[in-house]
């Protein structure tokens, strides 16, 4: 009876989980991969245990980042109480402090010079459990039940004997069953949390569609330029302003020239609702492809492509792999097997310089695009010991495709590129 | 005996019950009160009974000068949206809109879609709207475009 009791409690009494989507509780930072001010950097916000309480906010650059410190701007959708404060990025960052005075959805800013960048994001606050207060509580009066009528000598009167232990059953049964059935009974949802859904059996949300442009339409080489995404809901017409930060960024886009001698691995800004931008410029005209990679909340990920054209004359200056400091090096990774077959794992491994650190949650990134453009992928490292960086991945079809090793290191990121010729699987 | 037994078996049947009432939270069933600021204006939205169907949504204006405000909601788990109902000004920035607003269950996000002397501004708001009587409320992000269509 008791535990038919319960479990209709608690199927009927389960509180709404959080959704991931941008939270910032104390324990679990909020982490968004930025290209700002002609970096890559990543913005961490760091929960905190109570409102009005602060959220330390910091910057770790994982290039030299220069100009005036970016400016932080933290914002409550709710009442509007605006917080301001800078920060410098740095590959150890000093964080700001930013006094927050209530729960629920925010708005970050981040200005570097002309960019601006809108990041929604939820203060949470973890409630207290009621369940250790019904443990320690039932226990206690179980306690107080039986010394005070063993002192008062109560058991001598069989009523009120058999009321103290009833009382003092009462207390242990509630502890009991708090300490058996706390784990099937969700913990409460934090304060602060967005609504969410027990009933739908729904899962997943419709796809993004995606429209990209560059400010100004045509871009000259060597001229700066905006690559503008704007995404849109298939089903609803309406922008898609609910994505999650994805291995650490609202959008992972990659933007290849069709020859590949150009690569840029940036994550644009998010500037209005289910609008994404970042500054690029290429040295070389032709034709660029870009493919973004992001996801929706409670969805999977999602690759969106698009191209645009760059006019002009080659510019002396060409840089191909977008990065600053000493030239990427010429280790061409090992495969095994030597000569790819298509549909089989084949092991990418290569040498790195000591002191790698961790970009976008991982080690190290394989970025691999078949020669038309058509096929996309990103592979991540898979934990090798030693100073290199290993990939295990299954081309889809023979043929050349264009690959890029990329990994962090103290001042900066490198990029190794490399081709891969796969052959067909032997016919038999 | 076997009487006493019962009423102990009974005690602490309802005190575990209570426990677990306790444990999983209030069921009773609230009115949904949201407020979400832009950079123009200030909304609270008051829905009496956040269940599908016909909905009346009260809207109160409490910052900017706003001469209309209509709303639309969308469901982003399924991919639905409901036409944009127009509030009527009952008084001074008190606004009520009656429609299908939320054709059914699950979180909804509500969009306000303000116009004055200020500028026009979309506020939005997620809301739970529920048969059962379990419901939690809270607000997002704003959406704003001036006079002249910057920002």
């Amino acid at each position: 009876m008791i535990r038919v009791l319960c479990l209709t409690a608690a199927l009927v009494l389960v509180p709404a989980a959080p959704a991931a989507a941008h939270n910032v509780t104390a324990g679990a930072d909020l982490r968004i991969a930025q290209t700002i001010a002609g970096a890559e950097v990543t913005v961490v916000v760091k929960g905190t245990t109570r409102v009005p309480g602060p959220l330390w906010i910091g910057v770790v650059a994982y290039q030299p980042v220069s100009g005036p410190p970016i400016g932080l701007e933290v914002r409550s959708a709710e009442d509007g109480h605006t917080v301001t404060g800078t920060v410098r990025a740095a590959a150890n960052p000093q964080y700001a402090r930013l006094q927050v005075e209530r729960t629920g959805p925010h708005e970050l800013r981040l200005s570097a010079g002309n960019e601006t960048a809108v990041i929604p994001f939820r203060v949470l606050v973890e409630r207290e459990s009621a369940g250790g207060v019904l443990i320690y509580g039932g226990l206690f009066v179980a306690a107080l039940l039986l010394v005070g009528g063993l002192l008062t000598g109560t058991p001598a009167r069989p009523g009120r004997a058999m009321a103290l232990a009833a009382g003092a059953a009462a207390g242990v049964t509630v502890a009991a069953m708090v300490i058996v059935f706390e784990s099937q009974v969700p913990a409460p949802a934090p304060e602060g949390a967005a609504p969410t859904s027990t009933t739908s059996a729904a899962r997943g949300r419709p796809y993004a569609q995606v429209r990209a442009e560059t400010v100004p339409a045509r871009p000259e080489a060597g001229e700066e330029f905006t690559l503008r995404v704007d995404l849109v809901d298939g089903s609803t017409g309406r922008p898609v302003d609910d994505l999650v930060a994805h291995h650490e960024a609202l959008a992972h886009v990659i933007v290849t020239s069709e020859d590949g001698r150009y690569f840029r691995h940036v994550h644009p800004l998010r500037t209005a609702p289910g609008r994404l931008e970042v500054r690029l410029s290429a040295d070389r005209p032709g034709r660029y492809l870009a493919h973004a990679e992001l996801e929706r909340e409670d969805s999977g990920g999602q690759l969106v492509a698009a191209d645009f054209t760059v006019g002009g004359t080659v510019k002396a200056s060409a840089t191909d792999s977008g990065e600053t400091g000493a030239p990427a090096p010429t280790v061409t990774p090992r495969l095994r097997p030597a000569v790819p077959v298509a549909g089989r794992p084949t092991t990418i491994e290569a040498a790195t310089p000591a002191g790698v650190r961790a970009w976008l949650g991982m080690t190290g990134h394989l970025l691999i695009r078949s020669q038309d453009g058509d096929f996309f992928g990103h592979v991540h490292e898979m934990g090798a010991p030693g100073s290199r960086v290993r990939f295990t991945f299954s081309f889809p079809e023979p043929g050349r495709f264009l690959a890029w090793v990329q990994y962090a290191i103290a001042d900066r990121i490198v990029t190794v590129p490399f081709t891969v010729q796969v052959t067909a699987p032997e016919t038999r | 005996m076997i009487r006493r037994w019962h009423a102990v078996a009974a005690a602490t049947l309802v005190t575990a019950a209570a426990a677990l009432f306790v444990v999983g939270g209030s069921t009773a069933a609230r009115p949904v009160s949201l407020t979400t600021t832009g950079t123009r204006y200030t909304a609270t939205v008051l829905i009496a009974d956040p269940a599908p169907g016909q909905a009346t949504v009260e809207i109160e204006v409490s910052r900017g000068d706003a001469d209309s405000v209509s709303l639309s909601a969308v469901m982003a788990e399924m991919g639905h949206a409901t036409p944009e109902i127009s509030a009527t000004e009952r008084e001074p920035g008190r606004f009520v809109a009656v429609g299908e607003l939320f054709p059914m269950n699950g979180v909804w996000e509500l969009s306000i879609r303000l116009d004055g002397p200020a500028g026009e501004e979309q506020l939005t708001a997620k809301t739970l709207i529920a048969l059962r009587r379990v419901r939690r409320c809270s607000s997002t992000s704003t959406r704003a475009r001036g006079p002249s269509g910057s920002g």
